[in-house]
């Protein structure tokens, strides 16, 4: 493994009325990892992104992201920092444009601010001249150019999925968590997302996912880490998670 | 002071008998229904007709009251509130469309019988001991909380010992597992409706037995019925009898700690708004909320 | 004639002054979500702080900026603690806000004058010795310029980055949060500038009625304003003017046949008033049945569904 650690999690816990969906979870992802997280249904894998991203207020344990301590940040400060998640049911803004979406995305926008907007219109002007050239370019790398003028809600789920890469890809994030970033989407466009996940890691990208296609896990990740009821179970790289006892046990014991 | 306290049971008694089919409402068909006090309105009303055409003593109108309070809930259910469900009405379209028929029912009441307030005719009553206390009530006061408490304990039998009632608990606390689990959830609809309509047209009657009758009764009560329901938990039942009875003495007792008269139902609110801001799952059961 | 012309301005007028109040409300809901039903408490903070003022000596141009100030800010103290809420508790608590602040115009008599409202205060233009007529002109000019301004003034904001935040809040908060905004301090700018607008309009609509009472500021008022919110589609702020124009001109236009055929029927003035709220009524109902994305909305765009 290569790199500092980006992302720390040290024994983070959370409760749902007496209920334990994440039980003394430590663990870190080092730089220019891809780290995948798996597990059966039900095991803690969104609970857990939604703690580490603030969305949910830990019951117990720490949070660090490039040294700097989330947990106790509001829940919109993550994505300035560089970590920047999606959601397992993507969450387009339906009733705004494609590009809207992307633009919207753009952190430290003079526009945002009441009196830029008011005050500073040849300022907005060239600053959105410019985003929507990002925007567009990252529409095009995902192949969603010809649909930037439509509602984001006329988009296939494959398609949110991207848009929702595409618009975390505005922030210039350090590392994405990505939740079930394959789920609904058409072989030929999985295929799609993985060069992506492997072309943007090489461009510096961090990645932590949760998925459920085992193949597509052990194919482009460094490391698998598995939950099951609450707890990590495992942490090692593909091959040694495949021949864990643990982990087959825990499969096993949820499917029947 | 105990008096004032005597006061609030009153009050806290019939709003708890209201506020029963306002969180059914609420909880089973997903519906902030901004119309319900305007049945309570209607109830006392539906009285008042019978007072004045027929010379009835406005306790004996109740069964009636009852009567047209579900008959025209149910008529609402198949007139709109199906559609509105059908076709996934949002949660703001519904409430507004909950205020229009706010407004039609409390203009017909209008239309009618006028803006300004209005008695039941009957023998004045003097207030007298009541049970041996030192508080007094009237006999129609007296008579309200009785009624109140036995439709309370009717309620409390339904919900607890009927299949029907089971069911309507169990909706009101999961709605997403009896949607789809084979329950006749039209049966259990147009119950809900008769009880939600019903109980709220009886506590209008026996609201307007403690006071005059004026076409906004109901709107005015509506939201310490929303504060009821909100302290008791949405959903809860049980909750929202607890909240009524509270709400109804802090109205009451306010006046004792120097609040002004006219500020009665600014207490209402302002209880409710705190209850809200503090209380945002109610302060007995732990309320679905999202 | 000079009736009759009266006549249209006072429509024209009422429906400018209206047309400021629901661009407010739809600045709050219809670019924002926030469900607000005690737009009209902002309206009457606008219109009694700007009469009181005023008669207490201000300059009118600072007592309206105090009273358009003040809207604001009162619509923070309830913002603040009350922006959190679902969307249906939210509705609860703000009705309950604009009750609470009714009532205390209404009892605070010794500040407010209380139920009998309060008749004689400086209005706009009284220096010029204008006719009645001349008076009816100059306001109704100075109503429409309002209207301009905030039109501008919205329509600049909203297609802003700023309201691209508004509009995503709209849509999905939580996803907007995701994305590293502090949406909780654009809500509250979106509420504090929509309840100011609100205040704007209520010291137009002091001055148009020249009086001003408890009972203009009652819960109907916030409602009437969904109700042109979403005739003309919650979103547009095009929309809200044409909406607004429509109601108060079907208003009028089935004004004489109230005053003459319906009163000939026998019914009272007071029994025409309750009809017409008897109609918005089943009116409100029918547009939430049929057309929740208003008349001129289309489906797939803004509409109160999700
Ligand atoms: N908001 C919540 N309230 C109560 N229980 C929850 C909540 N969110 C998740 N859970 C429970 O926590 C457990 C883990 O859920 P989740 O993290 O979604 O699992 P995974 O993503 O691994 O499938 C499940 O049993 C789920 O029912
Ligand atoms: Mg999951």
């Amino acid at each position: 493994m290569t790199g500092e650690a980006l992302l720390d999690v040290r024994a983070v816990s959370r409760q749902f009325e007496g209920f334990w969906a994440v039980r003394g979870v430590s663990f870190t992802v080092p730089q220019h990892q891809i780290a995948g997280l798996i597990g059966p249904n039900g095991a803690g894998k969104t609970t857990l992104f939604n703690v580490v991203t603030r969305y949910l207020p830990p019951s117990g344990g720490e949070i660090y992201f490039a040294g700097t301590r989330l947990d106790t940040l509001p829940t919109y400060s993550a994505p300035g920092l560089g970590l920047v998640r999606t959601f397992q049911i993507s969450r387009v803004f339906s009733r705004m444009t494609v590009l809207e979406n992307m633009l919207f995305a753009a952190p430290g926008q003079v526009g945002e601010g009441l009196l830029g907007a008011l005050l500073a219109p040849r300022r907005v002007a060239r600053q959105e001249k410019e985003l929507r050239e990002r925007a567009m370019d990252l529409l095009r790398y995902f192949r969603l150019d010809h649909m930037a003028q439509n509602y984001a809600g006329a988009l296939s789920g494959g398609q949110r999925k991207l848009l929702e890469m595409a618009r975390a890809l505005m922030l210039n994030p350090r590392m994405l968590l990505l939740d079930e970033p394959m789920a609904g989407v058409n072989p030929a466009l999985k295929e799609q997302l993985l060069d992506y996940i492997l072309d943007l890691r090489s461009k510096g990208i961090t990645f932590l996912l949760i998925e459920h296609d085992i193949d597509m896990i052990m194919r482009i990740c460094d490391r698998i880490l598995v939950m099951a009821q609450g707890e990590l179970i495992a942490d090692g790289t593909p091959d040694q998670v495949r021949r864990d006892p643990r982990v087959i046990d825990a499969y096993l014991g949820a499917s029947q | 002071m105990l008096q004032y306290v005597a006061n609030g049971i009153v009050v806290g008694a019939i709003i708890a008998v209201a506020a029963i089919g306002l969180t059914l409402v609420y909880s089973i068909l997903r519906l902030t229904n901004f119309a319900h006090g305007d049945f309570v309105t209607l109830g006392a009303y539906t009285a008042l007709f019978i007072n004045l055409g027929l010379g009835w003593r406005p306790a004996a109108a109740l069964p009636v009251a009852f009567v047209v309070g579900a008959a025209l809930a149910i008529l609402l259910e198949l007139l709109v509130w199906r559609k509105m469900r059908q076709m996934r009405a949002s949660m703001v379209a519904l409430i507004v469309a909950s205020i229009g028929v706010a407004l039609a029912l409390r203009n017909l009441l209008v239309f009618f019988y006028g803006p300004s307030p209005q008695n039941f005719q009957q023998p004045v009553q003097r207030a007298t001991p009541f049970l041996g206390l030192p508080v007094t009530m009237t006999a129609d006061q007296q008579f309200a909380l009785v009624a109140s408490v036995v439709l309370v304990l009717a309620v409390h039998a339904l919900l607890r010992y009927t299949t029907l009632g089971k069911t309507m608990r169990a909706l009101s606390d999961n709605t997403d597992l009896a949607w789809v689990s084979g329950i006749d959830v039209d049966r259990v609809v147009t119950w809900t409706w008769i009880i939600g309509g019903g109980l709220a047209a009886v506590g209008g009657v026996l609201y307007g037995m403690t006071r005059p009758l004026y076409p906004e009764l109901g709107w005015h009560l509506l939201l310490p019925l929303f504060a009821a329901i909100i302290l008791g938990g949405i959903g809860h039942p049980y909750g929202a009898i607890a909240g009524g009875f509270l709400i109804g003495i802090v109205q009451e007792v306010s006046v004792y700690f120097g609040v002004p008269v006219e500020y009665k139902i600014a207490v209402g609110f302002v209880a409710m708004i705190v209850a809200l801001l503090l209380f945002p799952r109610g302060l007995f059961g732990e309320a679905s909320y999202r | 004639m000079s009736s009759y012309l009266m006549y249209i301005i006072n429509v024209v007028t009422t429906a400018a002054v209206y047309a400021v109040f629901v661009l407010g409300l739809n600045l709050q809901f219809g670019y924002t979500g926030i469900v607000n039903f005690g737009h009209v408490a902002f309206m009457a903070i606008g219109a009694y702080t700007t009469v009181l003022l005023s008669l207490a000596g201000w300059p009118l141009i600072a007592a309206i900026a105090a009273g358009v100030l003040l809207a604001a800010l009162a619509s923070l103290l309830i913002g603040l603690p009350a922006l959190r809420l679902r969307e249906d508790y939210l509705a609860i608590t703000t009705i309950g806000f604009a009750e609470v602040i009714r009532i205390i115009i209404n009892n605070e008599v010794e500040l407010t004058r209380g139920p009998q409202g309060i008749f004689r205060f400086p209005l706009p233009f009284e220096s010029w010795g204008l006719s009645p007529l001349g008076w009816r002109v100059a306001f109704m000019i100075l109503c429409l310029l309002t209207l301009a301004a905030v039109y501008l003034l919205l329509q600049r904001l909203t297609n802003s980055p700023w309201g691209r935040v508004l509009k995503a809040i709209r849509e999905d908060e939580d996803a907007a949060i995701a994305l590293g905004k502090n949406t909780r301090v654009f809500k509250l700018w979106s509420l504090a500038l929509g309840s100011a607008i609100a205040g704007l309009s209520g010291v137009l609509l002091a001055y148009l009625l020249a009086y001003i009472n408890p009972r203009e500021f009652l819960p109907l008022t916030t409602f009437t304003g969904w109700m042109i919110m979403v005739l003309g589609g919650a979103g547009s702020n095009v929309g809200v003017m044409v909406g607004s124009l429509l109601y108060f001109g079907l208003f009028s236009l089935t004004r004489p046949l109230e005053s003459s055929g319906l009163v000939a029927l026998g019914l009272t003035g007071q029994q025409v008033g309750a009809l017409r709220v008897i109609l918005i009524g089943i009116f409100l109902v029918v547009l939430m049945m049929y057309r929740p994305q208003g008349l001129f909305g289309r489906k797939e765009e803004l509409s109160l569904d999700r």
